[in-house]
């Protein structure tokens, strides 16, 4: 039997290396927001397009939020900088951010 | 005739929505999240008309003199939330010590160590054990502080006159939405209600 290709979809799926395996990130609440409660992979509720334009931003404490979520709260005199999670001094991790 | 282009209506439309659009969003995830996990003794739910104000109740917890009491409060959400925390009161009297007069509450959760983080179920958790371990150094209500470190005996009767009450609360007391129609229905219907807001909100 001969089969002629006459034509194909690629189809490809993407997700943000948040350092948490596959398996590790059943529990429903590992892959949102802690801010606005969407998947990581969503965007912010600002954004219309998921994907670089609504990036992912790691503290030094390695909790995750999307960028716009965090620098929103980063920018209210409240937050006195702390990070949402553990209240530390929120400092941006360096290694993933423009290069996952 | 000259058409505005997609993308520029879409942003005008997104200057004028999105910081309202923003929370509303958010207080629909919440209100997904209390309605399908909810935590133990407390229940809540946005008016239907208006999904930045809340009704909720806190039961009291078990093995506290607020045993039994059903206790409403008010939620009040504007568009800064999540990065603001809402204003909260409670509508049935309190005998409490980190509890003013007019319902409102000393929960440093809601003033100084609010975070975005937190949740219309995480609020009111937070609540249900306020009532359960009150904090007499920071009192609301300097009686019931005082009653609490040095005469149990009373403060608990005290405490107990307001569970008794609570259960009386008249509808036309409650200055949260539906006055009158909400609480009567009872939580099945008025739960179905607010289902229904929610369908409506998420089509909108």
């Amino acid at each position: 039997m001969k089969v002629t290709v006459k034509h194909w979809h690629a189809v490809a799926q993407w997700r943000w290396d948040t350092g948490a395996s596959e398996s590790e990130g059943n529990d429903e609440n590992e892959d949102v927001c802690g801010i606005c409660r969407v998947p990581y992979e969503g965007c912010c509720p600002s954004c219309k397009m998921p994907g670089d334009d609504c990036p992912l931003i790691w503290g030094e404490c390695t909790h995750v939020f999307h960028m716009h979520c965090l620098l929103k709260w980063i920018g209210t005199p409240a937050s006195k900088q702390q990070c949402p999670m553990d209240r530390r001094t929120w400092v941006t991790a360096e290694r993933k951010v423009g290069n996952s | 005739m000259a058409r505005l282009p997609a993308n520029i209506l879409e942003r005008l439309l997104n200057l004028r929505f999105s910081q309202s659009t923003n929370c509303k969003r958010r207080l629909i995830r919440d209100f997904k999240r209390l309605s399908t996990d909810p935590p133990g003794g407390i229940s809540g739910s946005p008016c239907p008309d208006n999904i930045m104000l809340w009704n909720a109740v806190i039961f009291g917890p078990a093995e506290t003199p607020f045993e039994d009491g059903t206790f409403k409060l008010v939620l009040t959400f504007d568009e800064s939330y999540p990065n603001k925390p809402p204003t909260v009161k409670f509508l049935s009297r309190m005998f409490h010590p980190n509890v003013y007069a007019n319902g409102e509450l000393c929960l440093d959760i809601l003033q100084n160590r609010w975070s975005p983080t937190y949740d219309v179920a995480a609020i009111l958790t937070s609540i249900q054990s306020l009532l359960h371990d009150p904090n007499p150094n920071s009192p609301a209500n300097a009686e019931a502080a005082q009653l609490y470190r040095e005469n149990m005996k009373e403060y608990v009767r005290r405490v107990k006159a307001t569970v008794e009450e609570s259960w009386l609360d008249p509808d036309d007391k409650l200055e949260g939405c539906g006055r009158g129609a909400g609480w009567r229905r009872g939580p099945i219907l008025s739960l179905w209600s607010s289902l229904v807001c929610l369908s409506s909100y998420v089509i909108m």
